[in-house]
């Protein structure tokens, strides 16, 4: 067996999830299994080789991402509409938070659900919005040392961030809050 | 006094930094007396929690893709030609 057919999937899968198209996601894979064919050497194996091999690849594809967000936060971003029209003209808000009813923290089945809903939301999300997004949580820094890396203003970013964050919340919101009329006992969040 | 907005602003930014101490303080005062902020701090804070589990650790569920063959084919070759054989 080799790499390609023992792992190939296994990348394939963790690349596509965060960078969300498929051939970006595949040149990934191939340079992946080509860096780690050059520095074989430096494997120990301490690490299982999987493990080994997703830590390369978890590099290419921050790279990929930090391409993408230094492309897109060359310039200041522009207002975002649906961002702004969640408060009113003094700052309010036009719909307030509302108790996520499903939520109980508790059980793992409910986390997996949470996570699903997520998932489809992160989709929903406009391109720009999603790779900060997918950026800030799979590099291991600081926005700062983020920002550094990518060589934009960590303002900028920010603004980023808070938009994917207010536009997935709402998202969840709906997908989470919605649907389920029966509250469980307890555990308000 | 702060507005929502800008509480809920201080807010996703204080999970990528920590806040100068003015902000804080205004961001407390306003929490205080708010309830809408205070469920949305604790919401986008479960938001947080599962994209670092989602992104940075697992795989996110329900996403099982297969490489395509004729990706894994070229893969092989460029492999095989990598360590010079035929």
């Amino acid at each position: 067996m080799t790499w390609v057919d023992t792992y190939g999937d296994y990348l394939y899968s963790f690349a596509l999830a965060r960078v969300r198209n498929p051939h970006a996601a595949e040149d990934l894979v191939q340079d992946t299994l080509l860096a780690a064919l050059s520095g074989q050497k430096r494997f120990s194996g301490r690490a299982t080789e999987r493990s080994w091999l997703t830590s390369i690849l978890k590099h290419k594809v921050v790279d990929w991402l930090r391409e993408k967000v230094r492309n897109r936060l060359k310039e200041e971003p522009l207002p975002d509409k649906s961002v702004d029209t969640m408060f009113s003209r003094f700052g309010k808000w036009k719909s307030p938070p509302e108790k996520w009813c499903k939520d109980d923290p508790g059980r793992e089945i409910t986390r997996n659900e949470f996570q699903e809903a997520l998932t489809g939301c992160l989709d929903k999300l406009p391109e720009r919005l999603r790779h900060a997004f997918v950026l800030r949580y799979v590099d291991e820094q600081s926005v700062h040392e983020i920002c550094q890396a990518a060589g934009v203003s960590a303002k900028n970013l920010w603004v980023m961030l808070h938009r994917a964050r207010l536009r997935l919340w709402r998202c969840l919101t709906v997908s989470w809050f919605g649907e389920d009329a029966e509250v469980p006992q307890g555990g308000e969040v | 006094v702060i507005s929502c907005r800008w509480a809920a602003k201080l807010i996703t930014r204080s999970l990528d930094d920590v806040l100068p101490f003015r902000q804080r303080v205004g961001l407390a005062l306003h929490e205080l007396v708010c309830s809408a902020c205070r469920r949305f701090r604790r919401q986008i804070a479960k938001i947080d929690k599962a994209a670092a589990q989602l992104i940075g650790e697992v795989l996110m569920p329900s996403r099982q893709a297969a490489l395509p063959p004729e990706t894994k084919e070229r893969i092989r070759r460029l492999i095989r030609a990598r360590l010079g054989h035929p």
